[in-house]
């Protein structure tokens, strides 16, 4: 399994709030309702990504935003993105927002998200390159796509440093 | 045969590898016949004439003090200066060797004594080369998820945009193409424009996927 298909696969695992649009005989169980077996039109559920986009497509559900795609994040987001702390709204940040817009299309959302995906990724390329500096604060920020992209980044800029050094080391 | 590749792309080493299949003059010290090297014929070798070979062959050659290197044209502080020139006026890259990176390296580590003023070369190098990074990172501010094309890069260079580019790149690609729909299905009302998107070729695979993974819960799954 790649990297990326272990991100695909977690990023349909947040619980995302539905609301049904019809009467659903037998679901109860299935949604860890504990007073019946079945589920009422216009009861508010989480259910996880996975089984709510299925029902939203079948026109069961309408689906609303998780917590972690609410205004306030994308507030934030939009006017500082290198201080939204990523890792504690959802680890699978980016992945998880593309599958949703995927769904529910929302051409503002977008924009903000590739703005601040670009600054952060820019942040990322600059940081890497600074190898005595301290970037811990900086890394807890980021999701785990970042993440990889940091770890990665950091490899080819510490080879191409260490090559530096030597050749340095050899004419001194 | 045992898997020899570990990585999915190119390391520093693999380029460096490469690079050092480039051709390169020489001037020979010693009297040889043609040889074969990899299916390509070189030599013959006779004093005063000059040669081209692969960097390799022509480094190893200096090792032992068979050789001396000509340095390729574009090595010169003239052709630096002028490529630093236009690397600072123009927005553009400026046209260097695909290889430049490397070939220069590895010229200045093990044939220095060949290169006329190496010290001052290693200068221009160094600025070109931060130019260079600066305009990638420029690059990388302005990214739109559209297709770029990129010319007179070096290999050196790609290898090290690679990782923030590609990634970087492929979520806004995949960001964009979720609002791209919207010009096909306007006129439609609002749920019949979610039905068709999700319908849509794009987003089917997906779906089907996940049907798959949550068909054991196949009691609600008749229910339409």
């Amino acid at each position: 399994m790649s990297d990326q298909q272990i991100e695909e696969f977690l990023a349909k695992e947040p619980k995302v709030p539905v609301k049904f649009n019809h009467d659903v005989q037998g679901l109860g169980k299935y949604i860890g309702s504990t007073k019946s077996n079945n589920v009422a039109t216009n009861q508010c559920v989480e259910l996880p990504f996975y089984i709510a986009a299925v029902l939203f497509k079948r026109r069961l559900v309408t689906m609303d935003r998780p917590a972690f795609l609410e205004n306030k994040v994308i507030n934030a987001l939009q006017v500082n993105p290198l201080n939204v702390n990523l890792r504690i709204l959802c680890p699978q940040f980016y992945t998880f927002a593309i599958k949703y817009l995927e769904l529910y299309e929302d051409p503002d959302l977008a924009e903000i998200l590739i703005k601040s995906k670009k600054i952060r990724g820019l942040e990322i390329f600059d940081r890497a390159k600074r190898i005595y500096e301290d970037h811990n604060e900086f890394i807890e920020k980021l999701d785990d796509g970042e993440q990889l992209m940091f770890e990665k980044q950091r490899a080819i800029c510490e080879d191409s440093y260490v090559d530096y050094l030597r050749d340095f080391s050899k004419r001194s | 045969m045992d898997k020899i590749i570990t990585s999915d792309t190119f390391t520093a080493e693999d380029i460096k590898f490469l690079a050092e299949y480039e051709l390169i003059t020489i001037e020979p010290f010693f009297r040889a016949d043609t040889f074969s090297l990899s299916g390509i014929e070189y030599g013959p070798f006779t004093p005063p004439i000059k040669t081209n070979v692969p960097i390799w062959v022509a480094l190893t050659l200096k090792s032992q003090k068979l050789c001396k290197i000509i340095s390729p044209s574009w090595l010169t502080v003239e052709n630096l200066t002028i490529l630093l020139d236009s690397e600072t006026k123009e927005t553009r890259f400026s046209a260097v060797p695909f290889y430049y990176a490397e070939i220069s390296r590895m010229l200045l580590q093990s044939a220095e004594d060949d290169l006329k003023s190496p010290g001052e070369l290693r200068m221009l190098l160094q600025q070109l080369k931060e130019k260079r990074e600066n305009k990638i990172r420029i690059g990388l501010a302005n990214l739109e998820p559209i297709p770029h094309k990129i010319n007179n890069i070096s290999a050196r260079e790609i290898h090290i945009m690679r990782p923030t580019f590609v990634m970087v790149f492929d979520s806004l690609r995949r960001i964009q193409e979720t609002t791209l729909k919207k010009s096909s299905g306007q006129n439609l009302s609002e749920t019949t424009r979610r039905t068709v998107d999700i319908m849509s070729s794009q987003n089917i695979d997906d779906l089907m996927d996940i049907e798959g993974e949550i068909a054991d819960y196949g009691e609600f799954m008749t229910y339409d």
